[in-house]
């Protein structure tokens, strides 16, 4: 048992690896933040501020006394709620729409990709700040302009993908025996293209921590005080000449985040691809 | 497609390492006789009536004179006017000229120049930035028989008539300078307008027709960035040589280098919380003191101004004349905010929705979690400046709508008390018509604000002020948070500077000591 076990680990891409194991910290770091953080995120102590690196405080004290690693601890949470939210709501809709248009066909499909053609033409930040300056700041309005910049890449790919499945002779086949859109849409369609959306969501993961944290940073995500890592660097930028910490932290967390979704995505392609 | 997310991250990242490697300055800027400053905003305006901005004024004071000037103790000095006397009611004002003074453009300034450049000022049809607190105070301005003599008549008496004259505002203008003022500057002072490339800075040259000592400094630059960071970056660096308003956490890194002064001026803003007495937290005098006595103003000095500041006991800055202190003591008692909210119908605490301006955050994210300990939850709507003037000058009826408990506000006076008590809780200036952010409103108070601005006896007017400040501080219509000393971060080898009473910097007199004087 144990034996084929190592031959199956051996077996994965180095890659596959690296991102479970990042990705797996993270997933326990929100689950177990209240067990982890030595201290409360939202906790002040205006007579403790930029504490250095100590054992009480592994990542140091912001500005207002706050223990940094409990803030970063706490706000794995938050970026694991956008990537989940974001490519749940991106990856359902996109895939429908994408997959609905091909297999539709005529205005429907021509309409539908006009639509995202116009979505893809626009710069996927700019676009989340038009709807961020309609909608007005907040975690979840941020969530939705994450969303709906994310959307046309699923579209594409499923729509891509229908395309290619369509002519596949099964679905022929389907067709021909009086299998409605739905029912190909279903069982045919979808659970083959399903290796490739995976792949795709888990690379996007990493481009939705980037854009939350880059308009948290700007003030446009979350609420004063949340220990959400974009908004933690914007706080620290203002100290950068006297403390370096409180926006270092949060920068590396960032950075091995998405470089942990990256090397998953990575590694699931190259396992489905095999 | 999202390489764009990256950008801002990415930029964080190059100014943290510019600032590591900023840390050996190197010699300093400019040639011979240069100066450059660097403050948080750009002008507004190159017409000194209109605006009304503390970092503009700065800009302005190096190139405009009023009829007197005022020193950082608000002792007042002869400046295009050599003296001036007053009738025994203190409504009639004479200003003898000094002559021979020019303006940049070349006229000799007259009595007639600078009566034109206070009708300007006063002008009810092309209302000006700076004109409401002059025209509430002076009636007309004329020329006498004698044609080096200007004559003010007021509507009633002030007496810091002439410390409001010495404010940027004040400043003569040359009749000859017609619109373009807006843009290109025109006055007598000791440096002339060079050069305004908006965005990125003004450019000043010394006046070789000054009248008076002329300055030391050959040419000027004055420059900008919000950024703290910047800020403190382009003074190690030599970009620029001092730095306005400096944020006080770095002029504590700063004053132990010797390459550094700091210059600390107590006369800053003071910082409150306007509670809308209109709603539901507002209407209670007992919920009014118990934000009060949440709020540890020593912990909040402490932390965000490194002790360069004062805990507010009073709605006068203490660097007024006119400041005593009616504060409970202790002022922060967690407990006692507690039994007040229980016994106004609160005992699980209340909800408290705050508008704040982007730069004073950090004050309302400290008293988030310094309020939550007396039960106050505190929600703080961080907004972008236009958005929260609009807001914090909303009336009755639209700060409802927008269910706002507060506003948090920062204001400067300059050391007249009328300038700060009228403005923010005289009845009849609440917004929008003036600063009285949330709406209060007592007779007894208006009637003694009034009384205060035309009495002449100084003793009687500590009095008056003295009571209003004990019916403030009782009545608790603000939380009265701190003030904040304005910090000027310098080259060790300049002098002469002098913060004036309105918070503009006065260079004229600067001097370097690496180009000592011929």
């Amino acid at each position: 048992m144990t034996g084929s076990f190592r031959t199956l680990i051996a077996r994965l891409p180095l890659s596959l690896l690296a991102g479970v194991v990042l990705i797996t910290f993270m997933v326990l770091g929100a689950l177990l933040a209240p067990l982890i953080s030595p201290a409360d995120p939202l906790a002040q102590d205006l007579y403790a501020t930029f504490q250095p690196m100590s054992a009480a405080h592994p990542f140091g004290t912001d500005a207002f006394g706050r223990d940094i690693f409990s803030r970063i601890v706490y706000g794995t949470r938050y970026s694991l709620a956008e990537v989940c939210i974001c490519i749940l709501v991106s990856c359902a809709m996109g895939t429908l729409a994408g997959m609905l248009a091909a297999l539709v066909g005529g205005y429907v499909e021509q309409a539908v990709m006009w639509v995202v053609d116009i979505i893809f033409a626009f710069p996927g930040i700019v676009l989340a700040l038009l709807i961020l300056s309609l909608l007005g700041p907040g975690f979840f309005n941020m969530l939705l302009a994450i969303s709906v910049f994310s959307i046309p890449v699923y579209v594409r790919l499923a729509h891509n993908l229908t395309q290619a499945l369509q002519r596949a002779e099964y679905v022929e086949a389907a067709r021909t025996l009086g299998a409605g859109t739905w029912r190909i849409l279903y069982v045919h369609v979808m659970r083959n293209a399903l290796g490739p959306i995976l792949v795709q969501s888990t690379l996007t993961a990493g481009s939705v921590i980037l854009a939350a944290s880059s308009l948290s940073f700007l003030g446009l995500g979350v609420a004063p005080a949340t220990p959400e890592w974009g908004a933690m660097m914007s706080d620290g930028r203002s100290y950068l000449g006297i403390d370096i910490l409180p926006s270092l932290f949060p920068g590396l967390t960032i950075t091995l985040a998405v470089l942990g979704f990256n090397l998953l995505g990575e590694g699931v392609r190259k396992v489905i691809d095999k | 497609m999202h390489c764009h997310c990256r950008l801002p991250v990415l930029l964080t990242a190059l100014i943290a390492c510019t600032g590591a490697m900023a840390a050996p300055a190197h010699a300093g800027a400019g040639a011979a006789g240069a100066l450059t400053i660097m403050q948080p905003e750009p002008p507004r305006s190159m017409d000194p009536a209109d605006q009304m901005a503390t970092d503009t004024s700065s800009i302005l004071s190096a190139m405009y004179e009023g009829l007197v000037r005022a020193d950082a103790d608000r002792t007042i000095h002869p400046l295009l006017a050599v003296s001036w006397r007053h009738d025994p009611q203190g409504t009639t004002w004479d200003f003898v000229l000094r002559r021979n003074v020019k303006f940049h453009d070349g006229h000799t300034m007259t009595a007639a120049g600078v009566v034109h450049s206070f009708r300007r000022l006063l002008d009810m049809n092309a209302p000006l930035a700076g004109s409401s607190r002059f025209r509430a105070v002076v009636d007309t301005v004329t020329t006498t028989d004698d044609d080096m003599t200007v004559r003010f008549s007021l509507r009633r008496p002030y007496p810091d008539f002439l410390l409001l004259l010495s404010f940027s505002q004040a400043c003569v203008t040359s009749p000859y300078a017609g619109a373009s003022l807006a843009r290109h500057a025109d006055g007598t002072g000791p440096f002339r307008f060079d050069e305004w490339k908006s965005s990125e800075y003004v450019r000043q040259a010394r006046n070789p027709d000054y009248w008076g000592t002329p300055p030391d400094l050959a040419s000027v630059r004055w420059i900008w960035s919000a950024e703290p960071s910047v800020m403190d970056m382009a003074l190690h660096t030599g970009d620029t040589d001092i730095v306005g308003d400096l944020p006080a956490l770095y002029a504590r890194r700063m004053e132990s280098d010797p390459r550094f002064v700091i210059h600390d001026d107590p006369n800053g803003p003071l910082y409150w919380i306007a509670i809308n007495m209109d709603r539901h937290a507002g209407a209670d005098r007992r919920i009014r003191q118990a934000l009060n006595y949440a709020t540890d103003r020593q912990a909040l000095v402490h932390a965000l101004l490194r002790d360069r500041g004062q805990p507010a006991r009073s709605p006068l800055q203490p660097v007024s004349p006119y400041f005593v202190s009616y504060a409970p003591d202790p002022q922060y008692d967690p407990q006692r905010a507690r039994a007040l909210l229980a016994e106004a119908g609160s005992p699980s605490g209340i909800t408290f929705s705050l508008a704040v301006q982007d730069m004073d955050e950090p004050l309302a994210e400290a008293l988030q979690d310094m309020w939550k300990k007396s039960g106050i939850t505190l929600q703080i709507s961080r907004l972008e400046g236009g958005v929260y003037a609009s807001e914090a000058f909303a009336d009755p009826a639209q700060k409802a709508a927008l269910q706002l408990d507060g506003v948090l506000a920062s204001w400067s006076s300059g050391f007249i008390p009328d300038m700060q008590l009228r403005p923010l809780f005289h009845g009849a200036s609440a917004a929008p018509a003036g600063a009285n952010l949330g709406f209060f409103h007592d007779p007894g108070v208006d009637a003694l604000i009034n009384a205060g601005a035309v009495e002449p006896s100084e003793d009687k007017r500590k009095a008056i002020y003295a009571q209003i400040q004990e019916m403030i501080m009782h009545d608790a219509p603000a939380v009265l948070i701190y003030t904040r000393d304005t910090l000027v971060g310098m080259r060790a080898d300049i002098s002469g500077l002098v913060v004036r009473p309105d918070g503009a910097l006065d260079i004229t007199h600067v001097t370097r000591n690496r180009q000592p004087h011929p």
